[in-house]
């Protein structure tokens, strides 16, 4: 009886182990590895403007590396987001940051890399959990 | 000049009277035996007109935030089937916009009615809210409702079904300025 005993609660604890692991998995950091796409701001706000379910297709829930220009920076106690664009344009690339304090010393005009997940586009594409890589 | 005169008029009135921000917030809550569900969208587009007191709220599915990445990704792929439904979106209007002195700096409760589109469904919906209108002219309006999943057609499968609350609590928090 105990040589099964063993071997079953061996196996119950591994697999209880695999579960939590599996229920605690953490967010996909997107600084990691490759980007699936590397994109310009302007074509990326462009395809959503023609086509915003081919859009998505492409873009929606995908890691994104956008370059572009700083339009704005709204720093708030709930975080930081980057609007990549032109100042004067009514939309532009939302991209709300990780961490609202690391990278986030931009200036206006400066050009950027920032790296996020798509989530689509409302009048600004909106991009999230934010990291620049440059 | 007449004419203009009348024009300037109407875009300065226009202008005082439409409320907007893109970055409203969207949070909702479901206490389960198994853990607390929670997500917050800090990215939502709204617009209000208190000439007619109509009301618009846009969010993307994909903008609401878990802790735990598993949540988010079985929200996203088995409840919202967010790359086929993007967008929720509300658009209502103040039942009675005279309620609100959007004028005088108060806070005033208010009832707003209208559609809400979920999962791709759309169902009427009606709720309380508050708009304080602030010294500076800027408003922040809050409302605080429930959403049942089975009206949007959201299935919970039923090994989990003991766990997710069919009632999911939504709270709305949109600081807007005059555009």
């Amino acid at each position: 009886m105990k040589k099964i005993l063993w071997p079953v609660l061996l196996l119950a604890m591994i697999g209880g182990l695999i579960g939590y692991n599996m229920w605690n998995k953490p967010h996909h950091d997107v600084s990691k590895g490759q980007a699936d796409i590397v994109v310009s701001c302007e074509e990326l706000m462009s395809s959503y403007e023609k086509n915003e379910e081919e859009a998505n297709k492409k873009y929606l829930q995908k890691t994104v590396e956008v370059k572009g220009k700083v339009a704005k920076v709204e720093k708030t106690e709930e975080g930081t987001t980057i609007v990549l664009g032109s100042p004067e344009s009514l939309t532009g690339v939302r991209c709300e940051m990780l961490d609202k304090n690391r990278g986030t010393n931009v200036m206006e005009g400066e050009e950027v890399v920032i790296r996020g997940k798509c989530a689509g586009s409302l009048m600004d594409v909106v991009m999230q959990r934010c990291v620049r890589m440059k | 000049m007449v004419i203009m005169a009348i024009i300037a008029i109407a875009q300065i009135s226009f202008g005082q009277s439409r409320y907007g921000t893109k970055t409203g917030k969207i949070s909702f809550y479901s206490d389960s035996p198994l853990e607390k569900i929670e997500a917050d969208n800090k990215q939502v587009a709204c617009v209000l007109d208190a000439g007619t007191g109509k009301i618009e709220f846009a969010a993307l599915i994909q903008a609401f935030q878990f802790e735990k990445a598993l949540m988010q990704e079985h929200f996203n792929e088995n409840y919202m089937e967010s790359t086929k439904f993007p967008k929720a979106i509300f658009k209502g209007s103040l039942i009675n916009p005279s309620e609100v002195k959007f004028g005088t700096a108060g806070v005033y409760k208010c009832n707003v009615a209208g559609d809400l589109t979920i999962h791709g469904v759309t169902n009427p919906a009606k709720t309380n809210a508050v708009i304080e209108v602030k010294a500076d002219g800027s408003i922040i309006a809050t409302a605080d409702f429930y959403v049942s999943c089975s009206d949007y057609k959201i299935e919970i499968p039923s090994l989990v079904k003991d766990n997710i609350s069919n009632r999911i609590q939504v709270k709305v928090n949109a600081s807007m300025k005059s555009l």
